[in-house]
């Protein structure tokens, strides 16, 4: 069996309990997501910044097919980490995250999109919580979305570089 | 791994977060005293009334516990108190910068004011050409304190304990009216500690 077969093997493996952390940590997230999404001025335009985020993960992994990543387990043991520290912590940032890593689990973007996982801050509220201290009045709606863009724009260009260091 | 045990480690671990997150704050939790209900109404250097709670910060507060008064001390300005203790829901208590930030206020001003176990945090704020000032704590029953970092340590660390990691610190904050001067030195030296504050 050839090397790609294995890993794609490896994450139908991961695909079921994804799914299950995608279904459970969105019941945990979302109530507090759309609370601030809906009524924090810091977190307005999240739910777009999510949406786009969304669809970013959805195109790579429509465009990494046959090229999948064989860490999909680490995103649901992310997933899982981060769902059973947020309820014996009590933290609905650690929800956040969970739903960030079940998200990754389950699009399976291809492996140099990894960077989806750090861009999720772009649609969490409490990053407006940093920006705060320097804004007053909150977000005008547009800032969160413009962020995925241009980290997205940015970790496009040093993926492409990384490839043509690779290739030459 | 093979691809059966992979799979069945995995649902196992997808289980475990489920029972421990439902369960986890399900668990009895140390009681702690009723914070809210022991701040005097009046004293020998002050009045105040309560002010009903409306309908949205009910819902905000969503078993959390609140009180806000407006307190008259002798021979000062009027001034508005809010207290939230989140027991019942951690999530209720926000770093008061991060509200007024949000309501539109710019901070002007902010320094660190001694109590008397503690610390206060007195900021001086502007909005459309409007001033407003107000000071804020923490208060776990024993010290005050302004970090809202260590709120969150401590609040979270009590959940995981269930409580036995110490008392919920509760959040104080007073607002002067818009426009108003507050003496704020007489204020924290003898109506402070007569709320309880000490």
């Amino acid at each position: 069996m050839s090397e790609s077969s294995e890993k794609e093997r490896g994450d139908e493996v991961s695909r079921g309990p994804a799914t299950v952390m995608l279904l459970f940590s969105s019941w945990l997230a979302m109530p507090t997501l759309w609370f601030a999404w809906h009524h924090d001025r810091y977190s307005r335009g999240g739910l777009w910044a999510f949406g786009l985020w969304l669809l970013v993960l959805g195109y790579l992994q429509y465009r990494g097919r046959g090229e999948k990543s064989p860490t999909t387990t680490w995103w649901v043991l992310g997933s899982v980490a981060c769902c059973c520290l947020g309820g014996i912590f009590s933290v609905n940032l650690l929800y956040h995250w969970a739903l960030a890593f079940s998200c990754v689990a389950f699009f399976q973007p291809y492996r140099r999109a990894m960077f989806c996982l750090p861009l999720a801050v772009a649609w969490m509220p409490a990053t407006g919580w940093l920006v705060s201290r320097a804004l007053a009045g909150g977000f005008l709606g547009w800032e969160r979305p413009l962020t995925v863009l241009v980290m997205l724009g940015f970790a496009f260009l040093v993926s492409r570089g990384l490839g043509a260091r690779k290739a030459a | 791994m093979k691809k059966k045990s992979k799979k069945m480690f995995l649902y196992g671990a997808a289980g475990f977060a489920v029972v421990v997150t439902l369960i986890w704050p399900m668990l009895p939790m140390v009681g702690g005293e009723d914070r809210l209900s022991s701040i005097p109404m009046s004293g020998p250097d002050f009045e105040s009334r309560e002010v009903k709670l409306k309908e949205h910060e009910i819902r905000f507060l969503d078993g959390a516990q609140a009180i806000q008064r407006i307190i008259k001390p002798r021979g000062g300005s009027k001034l508005s108190m809010s207290v939230i203790d989140g027991s019942g829901n951690r999530h209720a208590v926000h770093d008061p910068s991060y509200c007024f930030a949000g309501g539109g206020w710019k901070m002007v001003q902010q320094r660190e004011v001694a109590l008397s176990s503690g610390k206060a945090l007195l900021m001086s704020l502007s909005k459309e050409g409007q001033m407003m000032e107000a000071m804020w704590f923490f208060d776990d029953g024993h010290q005050q304190f302004t970090s809202s970092v260590t709120y969150w340590l401590r609040a979270s660390l009590r959940r995981a304990t269930r409580g036995w990691s110490g008392p919920e610190p509760v959040l104080v904050m007073f607002r002067a009216e818009p426009g108003e001067q507050v003496d704020w030195k007489r204020f924290r030296q003898v109506t402070l500690p007569a709320l309880g504050f000490k």
